[in-house]
């Protein structure tokens, strides 16, 4: 028996090393490809910028990008085959891998600017903590100011204010809420709908308000105090006569009694359609076909 | 001054008006009768009393006297003088001599019906309800001192926070049947209202909301007689508890007489009518106001907006009545309050003290409680 242990312990342990040793190159390689300097941050399929221009664009994002640590990316198209432009830029992020971290995560952060030439649709589609830090409103911001350069086909500043606008977005509510969420982030590996349903949105059952003490001893209090009411209240006495008791029934006299109609005024005012879930911080999203959180919004050129 | 008591015919002792019978009844043998009979006996029994040596003196010309409290030390004789001397004093007490055993009786000068401080015998001044003092109506007692004093203790019983002293029996022996003069108010009321009412419809069509307002010019006039409206003529009953005692039931309102008073206390008006009557007005306005008004809401309109309201009354009839309650006094925390019942319906009106230790007390305990209950609930079910 003794040795059986001795074998099984030293087995054990070979094996275990192995497994060490195995991890830490593998955990390596990974970082290999994290290198950002290898990152392309311009796609443009559709062949609209100079090289010098996807030079530039290219440097901003990466400025961008890593002081933000959510990587941006520019991407232009003029057919997007059978595909809507929503689906198309969910699955080119998905497929090409885009995003700041590159840890083998699910969801990673990065926010594209996508000039579909083929729909004529501008298009902004975030994953990851990009969802987070780019609200709804912040996407039609954003699209303002690209638009400004749209009708006169000038796509190279249109890309520019992208880069400048969003990144100003994102500083803002990453100091405004987003960063209390970033430690969580980090840590995170999962879609993006995951974490905000586990860290941002937290839905609680009801019970778990009552684990603050003020609230269970506020509850208690008033309990108390509108119990200790009711208790003490049976000791008034009320009036019971009313107009009732002393009316002589017999000796109603109605000598006018008239209901005269005059006109009618009519109004009408439009109702508003509600607006999507109130009271949270980040931007809607949906699933795409690869199972990855994109949030986004887009409009016509 | 002659103190009048209902003497049975058959053995001398008092008859009381009794409450299950409701008629007179002999306390020693328990002989009845009726309340009127005994009122017509009542006439040839005293003059054979009072020839018998009653010690009161009497004076005919039914004046009222200032009393005079030393001139009961210079004899029986003396107890009145025929001159009004100095100013007439309100607050002056009135001497008179108990029928049956010739103490003092000693009263304000608006005490109709009391008992003898030393034998307890029922003794009536018939001289403060005469006359012109005379009430109209009466509703006899219907609640006996038993019952009553059951009412007071299942009262005492409901509150948690009753201080304990309430529950003696001492406390609940001082209860007292006492019949407290009131105004019976008759009022013609007349109210015209002019209003401006909508009525407003809502309905969707597509993306809007349509409102249709249907406007109206509503005008009332009406005329509507409250008859008996209550108010208490004695100062010192609180005119709110007497008023939270009605209803009274006025169809067991009988005319008055002497009798129904032998065994409880009474006492006169202190004020008359025209003095109550700025209260009842009061209450006269608002049930026109309200009668008017339900007209309107009848209809069911969405905004009523009186543009004009005019409410006029007279005053048809006042008539004087002695209506029946149980009274208790008690201190508390050096405060005197008064427990009341009312002699017919069985109302309670009293304001019940709180024992601010015992309710402080629940407080704390049921916060306590709670509050350990609550936490344990967010322990375990807190997600």
């Amino acid at each position: 028996m003794i040795r059986l242990n001795k074998f099984l312990k030293t087995s054990f342990m070979m094996i275990g090393t192995c497994l060490l040793i195995f991890l830490a190159v593998i955990l390596q390689k990974e970082n290999a490809f994290a290198d950002s300097s290898d990152k392309t941050y311009v796609y443009d399929m559709a062949g609209i910028y100079s090289d010098d221009e996807i030079e530039y664009l290219s440097e901003e994002c990466q400025n961008a990008s890593e002081r933000v640590e959510i990587d941006f990316v520019i991407t232009t198209t003029a057919d997007t085959g059978y595909k809507g432009y929503v689906e198309y830029a969910d699955d080119f992020m998905d497929d090409n891998g885009l995003g700041y971290e590159d840890d083998g995560r699910c969801d990673q952060s990065c926010v594209m600017l996508l000039l579909d030439f083929d729909n004529q649709q501008v298009y902004i589609d975030t994953t990851g903590f990009a969802i987070l830090c780019i609200e709804d409103d912040d996407i039609e911001d954003i699209l303002d100011d690209v638009f400004e350069y749209i009708p006169e086909r000038d796509y190279y500043n249109a890309a520019f204010v992208f880069i400048n606008k969003t990144y100003d977005v994102i500083v803002e509510n990453k100091a405004s809420y987003a960063d209390e969420y970033l430690a969580q982030w980090k840590n995170f590996d999962g879609t993006y709908e995951e974490f905000e349903d586990e860290y941002v949105n937290i839905t609680h059952n009801i019970f778990y308000n009552l684990k603050k003490p003020y609230v269970s001893l506020g509850i208690s209090l008033l309990t108390a105090f509108v119990v200790t009411l009711i208790m003490g209240s049976g000791s008034k006495a009320k009036m019971t006569a009313d107009r009732r008791t002393y009316l002589n029934r017999s000796n109603v006299r109605m000598h006018l009694m008239t209901d005269q109609y005059l006109r009618t005024t009519t109004t009408r005012h439009k109702i508003n359609t509600g607006s999507s879930g109130g009271g949270h911080h980040g931007g809607s999203h949906h699933s795409s076909h690869g199972g990855h959180s994109h949030g986004g919004g887009g409009r016509h050129m | 001054m002659e103190v009048k008591s209902y003497i049975c015919p058959s053995c001398g002792s008092t008859m009381q008006f009794d409450v299950v019978e409701q008629k007179m009844v002999c306390m020693h043998c328990g002989t009845k009768m009726e309340v009127h009979e005994a009122e017509q006996k009542y006439e040839s029994v005293n003059q054979v009393n009072s020839s018998a040596g009653d010690s009161t003196n009497h004076n005919d010309d039914g004046n009222t006297y200032n009393g005079i409290h030393n001139n009961i030390s210079n004899g029986m004789n003396g107890l009145y003088d025929g001159n009004n001397e100095g100013s007439y004093d309100r607050t002056t007490f009135k001497v008179y001599r108990c029928g049956g055993c010739g103490a003092e009786i000693l009263t304000d000068d608006y005490t109709a019906a009391t008992f003898c401080s030393f034998c307890g015998r029922p003794s009536l001044m018939e001289d403060r309800l005469a006359g012109a003092l005379m009430p109209q109506y009466v509703i006899p007692f219907k609640i006996k001192k038993e019952d009553a004093e059951e009412i007071y203790r299942k009262w005492v019983k409901k509150g948690k926070f009753t201080p304990s002293i309430l529950k003696t029996q001492a406390t609940i022996d001082k209860i007292t049947g006492m019949y407290v003069p009131f105004w019976l108010y008759d009022f013609d009321a007349q109210i015209y209202i002019n209003a401006s009412c909508t009525r407003v419809k809502r309905h969707i069509s597509g993306n809007y909301e349509i409102v249709d307002t249907d406007h109206f010019a509503v005008m009332r006039q009406m005329e509507a007689e409250f008859d008996r409206i209550p108010a208490d003529a004695s100062e010192k009953m609180p005119d709110d508890m007497m008023d939270k005692l009605e209803p009274f039931m006025y169809q067991d309102m009988v005319k008055f007489e002497m009798p129904y008073l032998s065994g409880y206390y009474s006492e006169r008006y202190n004020y008359n009518s025209q003095e109550m009557q700025p209260r009842v007005e009061k209450r006269v306005w608002q049930y026109i106001d309200q009668t008017g008004m339900e007209t309107i809401t009848a209809k069911h309109y969405t905004t009523v907006n009186v543009v004009q309201k005019n409410i006029q009354m007279r005053n048809i009839r006042a008539s004087y009545a002695l209506l029946p309650v149980w009274i208790l006094n008690y201190t508390y925390n050096g405060v005197t309050r008064m427990f009341t019942l009312n002699g017919q319906t069985g109302k309670i009106v009293a304001d019940k003290p709180i024992s601010k230790g015992k309710a402080a007390g629940w407080f704390s305990g049921i916060t306590v409680v709670m509050f350990t209950i609550l936490m344990l609930l967010g322990r375990f079910f807190g997600k």
